[in-house]
């Protein structure tokens, strides 16, 4: 999954939904590459639009 | 009467409860996959974290929000805040009207003075709450108190807030009381009025994205996953989207006003705590801190929003326009380690979250009061940009709400 920098705000709605914990939010959204399986639930999640599948 | 609502924040929520419940036939359209906005729950690890509000409702079962939430038959306690509100000066908490005896006897009587001009709500023009407060005092102290309160509810500094509005807020403050906390959090709020919108037959379609409000006919056509035609439409997406969506029918010297809206920003850290870090469910303003304008403990009123015997700290802190974002955050974790000494033995951050841009604190700054009515006669807009004077936070939302509903009654 792919993070928009412009586009998130670091607002963490993403974070809880991570069934992999993948995602640590410090101001904006990091998505570990490692333990992301793409499942595209933060996408779903997210207020702004700002992930998006890769 | 069809009514269209879009957005399931906690002002279309409540405009869709409203609506139904007078006989319009309503559908609420929400993109996200849940409904609550920036007021609803966010389960992480045994805790209940929020998208947004800090689990509290600024005047409790007493205001514009309890008020309506009561009349709705939305089925949820608000648990006063007992202490209201604490502020920690040189190491202690004081009650606010302990405030006037932290100070040496020459500003004694002008703290007390300003709490009575506070109290009785006298101000005019759009003079600014700290030249306000300038004029009576020239005290340090004191305008830190005033930036923490206004940080704290508003997002905003005391010279970035009108005086009136600071006035009116303490007057409703003085006459309703403090905060009180949601049973079950804002998820209990958003959960009971979603169940509200049930048992009315309204329609809360989520994961559906309007895309266009025009109109054909003398009705609205509102394009979202098909077209469907409405008598009215209320957007609770926030005057810019509203305008964006309906710039066909807008005229566009409405769009550019609001395009020039800038919202408040903030920052909120959500902390797992072993033991009661406050030990109470008010307040705790802290003047003195670098960033942080105030804390709660809202598990000393719900303990439910953690694992049992744990609690959750939050803390709020405006956000300048312009700053640096992550330097922010340290600040503000450097303030919950200077405030609470054994903060490393009892705590851990769980999560750091940023309100600004396009999901701010407010979408609109206190102070400039948007009408729910827009040019457009039939298209009204509600949430947080859309706050009557005086009402801030979450009670704001629901007067906005009250307000759109008269502007509504009297036309349909």
């Amino acid at each position: 999954m792919l993070v928009h920098e412009e586009r998130c705000v670091g607002c963490g709605a993403c974070m809880p939904f991570c069934p992999k914990e993948a995602i640590s939010v410090y101001g904006i959204a990091e998505i570990d590459e490692e333990r992301c399986v793409n499942c595209g639930l933060c996408a779903a999640y997210c207020p702004n639009d700002a992930i998006e599948g890769d | 009467m069809r009514a269209c609502i879009v957005g399931a924040g906690l002002g279309g929520l409540l405009a869709a409860a409203n609506l139904a419940r007078e006989g319009f036939k309503v559908e609420v359209f929400e993109k996200l996959p849940y409904p609550g906005g920036r007021f609803t729950n966010l389960p992480y690890r045994g805790y209940q974290l929020s998208t947004g509000a800090l689990h509290m409702i600024p005047h409790a079962e007493r205001g514009p929000l309890g008020k309506m939430l009561r009349q709705l038959g939305a089925g949820v306690e608000i648990i006063p805040s007992q202490p209201q509100a604490k502020f920690r000066i040189s190491g202690m908490d004081y009650e606010y009207e302990e405030l006037p005896s932290l100070f040496p006897l020459r500003d004694k009587l002008k703290v007390a003075k300003i709490i009575a001009m506070l109290k009785l709500g006298r101000a005019t023009g759009e003079e600014s709450y700290r030249s306000w407060l300038e004029k009576q005092i020239r005290n340090e102290l004191v305008f830190k108190i005033a930036d923490s309160f206004t940080g704290w509810s508003l997002s905003l500094k005391a010279s970035e807030v009108p005086a009136k509005e600071v006035i009116a807020q303490t007057k409703n403050i003085n006459k309703l009381g403090g905060p009180g906390i949601p049973a079950g959090g804002c998820g209990g709020v958003t959960k009971a009025l979603v169940d509200v919108l049930q048992s009315e037959g309204a329609e809360l379609h989520l994961k559906q994205r309007v895309k266009a409000i025009k109109q054909k006919g003398g009705a609205f056509e509102v394009l979202a996953e098909e077209k469907r035609s409405y008598d009215i439409v209320v957007s609770n997406a926030g005057p810019k989207v509203t305008a964006e969506l309906a710039r066909t029918i807008l005229p566009e010297e409405y769009a550019r006003a609001v395009s020039r809206i800038k919202g408040a920003a903030g920052i909120k850290i959500s902390v797992a705590c072993k033991k009661p870090m406050l030990g109470h469910s008010g307040v705790l303003f802290t003047p003195e801190a670098e960033r942080i304008n105030g804390i709660n403990e809202v598990t000393n009123a719900v303990p439910e929003l953690a694992p049992p015997g744990e609690h959750l700290l939050m803390s709020h802190q405006r956000l300048a326009e312009g700053a640096d974002v992550k330097r922010e955050i340290e600040l503000g974790l450097r303030d919950l380690r200077e405030l609470f000494p054994d903060f490393k033995k009892y705590c851990r951050v769980l999560a750091v979250q940023v309100y600004r841009n396009s999901w701010p604190v407010n979408r609109a700054p206190s102070g400039t009061h948007l009408s729910p009515a827009t040019p457009v006669r039939g298209l009204y807009i509600v949430g947080d940009a859309v706050k009557p004077e005086g009402w801030m936070e979450t009670d704001g939302i629901a007067a906005g709400v009250e307000e759109a509903l008269r502007h509504i009654k009297a036309s349909y």
